[in-house]
């Protein structure tokens, strides 16, 4: 879902909100809203003003219909062989990516993510790395050791790897502290 | 459902054999689960809760479509880390049409394999049990 359909969802959940609330006030005796119907619905101008947002939630409505019933097509890699198809579901390369990564020196932890755009896989990892190795180094040994092991096991060239550092992690410092007071 | 649309029909000396799509099923199944470095098949949501339910398969994670003769089997499966993924799907395609050929008669089409895990269970025993080797 994009972000203008977010942004339509926002409206439209707003809306039946203030719908659900009339509804109830009416329920317990609050008969303006009705008034103001029935008067609307006696000229052009008033019936317009009811028809056109009620189109619009009609077509929104039937949107989103067709969100919840699109089933999406698994995002996978394709490999065609004169046997057949092979498809290695994206969700497999993702947890490859996370065992590569967490074994890269440096790297405490990772968030990776996965996709293909017009057949070309692209990875993305979000990494928090220890304090006293160097950021250039621990990217470039991250980024060569994805595009190795997808090649040997998966046999898949990656179009791109994009590294991002969210943090550094004292855990290297505060190991070393604690040696420091173990041996004092 | 009739017959025709879930069975394959081999056809000899007049007379023809009916064979059930979940029969083709159980073939592709074993043939493929007994390919080096498959580690489970299936992996899907369905089969995930049958699972769950205790329903155990040897057609698990195996789909037979069979029309007008034309045999096609998807298979999912979960393929065991430090394996190449591209030769033991070869592999298990080469075997599953070695399989079912062979015990049904029925020509295949394409055996299509869906990869939708990479286990790393070997490599954790295998880390546990390296203590206790030093």
């Amino acid at each position: 879902m994009g972000l203008f359909d977010r942004a339509v969802l926002v409206l439209y959940t707003l809306s039946l909100l203030l719908l659900s609330l009339a509804g109830i006030l009416v329920s317990t005796g609050w008969t303006i809203p009705i008034e103001i119907l029935s008067s609307a619905a006696g000229t052009l101008d008033g019936r317009l003003a009811i028809g056109l947002p009620s189109a619009v939630f009609f077509i929104v409505s039937l949107r989103f219909l067709y969100f919840g019933f699109r089933r999406p097509r698994p995002q996978a890699i394709i490999h065609n062989t004169d046997l057949g198809e092979v498809r290695v579901a994206l969700a497999a390369v993702e947890n490859l990516v996370n065992r590569v990564a967490r074994h890269v020196p440096g790297v405490r932890e990772v968030k990776p993510s996965v996709g293909t755009t017009e057949g070309r896989l692209w990875i993305k990892t979000q990494i928090i790395i220890a304090s006293d190795v160097g950021v250039p180094d621990v990217s470039s040994r991250l980024q060569h050791a994805i595009q190795a092991e997808l090649r040997e096991i998966i046999g898949v060239e990656v179009d791109s790897i994009r590294v991002a550092i969210d943090n550094f992690s004292d855990e290297s410092r505060r190991g070393r502290m604690d040696q420091v007071g173990k041996t004092n | 459902m009739s017959q025709e649309e879930t069975s394959g029909q081999v056809a000899r000396l007049g007379s023809s054999v009916q064979i059930a799509n979940e029969v083709v099923g159980v073939i592709a199944g074993i043939a493929a689960s007994e390919v080096e470095g498959v580690v489970s098949m299936g992996g899907g949501i369905v089969d995930g809760l049958t699972g769950i339910l205790g329903k155990k398969s040897a057609a698990r994670g195996v789909k037979v479509d069979i029309d007008n003769n034309t045999t096609v089997i998807d298979l999912q499966l979960v393929v065991e880390y430090g394996c190449r993924i591209p030769e033991v799907a070869r592999k298990v395609q080469e075997s599953v049409k070695r399989a079912v050929e062979s015990m049904t008669g029925l020509d295949i089409a394409d055996i299509n394999i869906h990869v939708q895990g990479v286990s790393f269970k070997q490599e954790r025993i295998e880390k546990k049990e390296e203590p206790r080797a030093k």
